[in-house]
């Protein structure tokens, strides 16, 4: 049980770790918060799930949490995406 | 020069809070009023919440204090600002459909959730200012996502003149009954249900109504570009 | 094991407010300084007081940004500048 839940644990960090350096390591704003989003939402939820495992009495919590999280996180990254591309921050276009 | 005089501020904070964080055993508190407060807040106040006890009920005159700060803080933004009830048609964008829609699924979860922390503060972590400033934080999301949809000003004042008065009054008829001012008067009911601790609940109801109607209207006459 | 945690938090607290000395935009700014603000409530967190950590979640995190940007954009500071290094194609909308 406590193994899956460490499983998912790894992973998650693994994730967080990728957003974390696809913050450093894109070019320009919008790519940024793609990676931002993407790999930060799935690797805060499977942290979430691994707590599940540890402690399956608070399942309720974690739900309501993982939703949320679900919920508020694509929004604001696309209302900042929004404001970025209405004051002209221009795209990346180099390719290498 | 100021930009090293910063620094040289944020190094000074930085050791000092070091200095306090270092020696410190974590969940022992050194001071001795914890201790008495600890022992005797249950059966004096009723809530379960200890921090609510000491808030509302030992120093519930700091609290009358900070309600005034609060309430000149408001003031003066409002006589810098002005109040333009007329909401005239902002030049700004609107936040788009997927902002708009959020904001509407999220402002009734969010108006639960301020009342829940205001209701609940004297059982678990939370109060008027932290819900008052939720509650705040939701009707400026409106705002937020359809700039059309300023709040009323003259609501939120009557709103905030109603909650500073009923805090005071709640405060008055403690002092009629009890002869102190704003002690818990009520029945203090039993430890940790929902009707307990006494006049503690409205009191909280009083001022999270307040700091919220103040913070709203601070946020959407902040919110309303002149231009 | 706490105390580990408590000197990593408050060192990221300490590098954010360094940051906030010496970013070059008022966005970056605002940003760095809700940075502080969270440290603020892992601290608070750790040294078992969640209420204070529950009104410094809301009124420093939120609140106070969004009062310095809607401040700033009232006197026209608050702008949002392309200083990457891709300017040369840029061909943003006008």
């Amino acid at each position: 049980m406590q193994l899956i839940g460490d499983i998912f644990f790894l992973s998650g960090t693994i994730f967080l770790f990728l957003g974390a350096l696809g913050l450093i390591r894109m070019p320009d704003v919008y790519n940024r918060i793609q990676a931002g989003t993407k790999a930060v939402t799935l690797g805060s939820i499977l942290t979430l799930m691994g707590i599940f495992f540890y402690f399956p009495q608070w399942w309720g919590h974690l739900c309501l949490i993982i939703l949320f999280l679900l919920f508020t996180n694509p929004v604001s990254s696309s209302a900042l995406a929004r404001a970025f591309y209405r004051n002209g921050i221009s795209v990346w276009t180099k390719t290498k | 020069m100021q930009r090293w005089t910063t620094i040289l501020f944020l190094t000074g904070l930085s050791i000092v809070l070091f200095a306090i964080i270092t020696p410190l055993v974590l969940g022992q508190s050194p001071m001795l009023v914890g201790k008495l407060i600890n022992a005797s807040a249950v059966n004096d106040t009723g809530a379960a919440n200890l921090v609510t006890a000491v808030v509302l009920a030992y120093r519930g005159l700091d609290t009358l204090g900070e309600l005034a700060i609060l309430f000149t803080a408001a003031t003066a933004i409002g006589i810098i600002l002005g109040t333009t009830d007329k909401t005239q048609t902002t030049s700004s964008p609107t936040a788009g459909f997927i902002v708009a829609t959020a904001a509407k699924v999220l402002f009734p979860l969010l108006l639960v959730f301020a009342l829940y922390i205001i209701l609940h503060g004297h059982l678990t972590p939370g109060g008027g200012f932290q819900g008052g400033a939720v509650l705040a934080a939701a009707f400026f999301l409106l705002t937020l996502a359809d700039s059309g949809n300023n709040i009323k000003h003259k609501v939120t004042q009557v709103i905030e003149a109603l909650a500073g008065t009923a805090f005071i009054v709640l405060g008055l008829v403690s002092f009629a009954l009890q002869g102190v001012f704003l002690q818990p008067w009520l029945d203090k009911g039993e430890l940790g249900s929902l009707f307990s601790a006494g006049s503690l609940p409205l009191l909280y109801l009083a001022l999270g109504l307040k700091v919220g109607a103040e913070l709203a209207n601070l946020l959407s006459s902040l919110a309303n570009v002149e231009k | 094991m706490n105390i580990i945690i408590l000197v990593i938090t408050v060192s990221m607290l300490v590098i954010a407010a360094f940051y906030v000395v010496w970013a070059d935009s008022f966005f970056t700014v605002l940003a760095a300084s809700s940075m502080v603000s969270v440290g603020l409530v892992l601290l608070f967190v750790l040294l078992r007081a969640p209420d204070v950590a529950l009104t410094e979640a809301v009124v420093g995190v939120a609140l106070t940004g969004v009062i310095y940007a809607l401040t700033l954009a009232k006197i026209d500071l608050w702008k949002i500048n392309d200083n990457d290094d891709n300017n040369d194609v840029s061909q943003s909308k006008q």
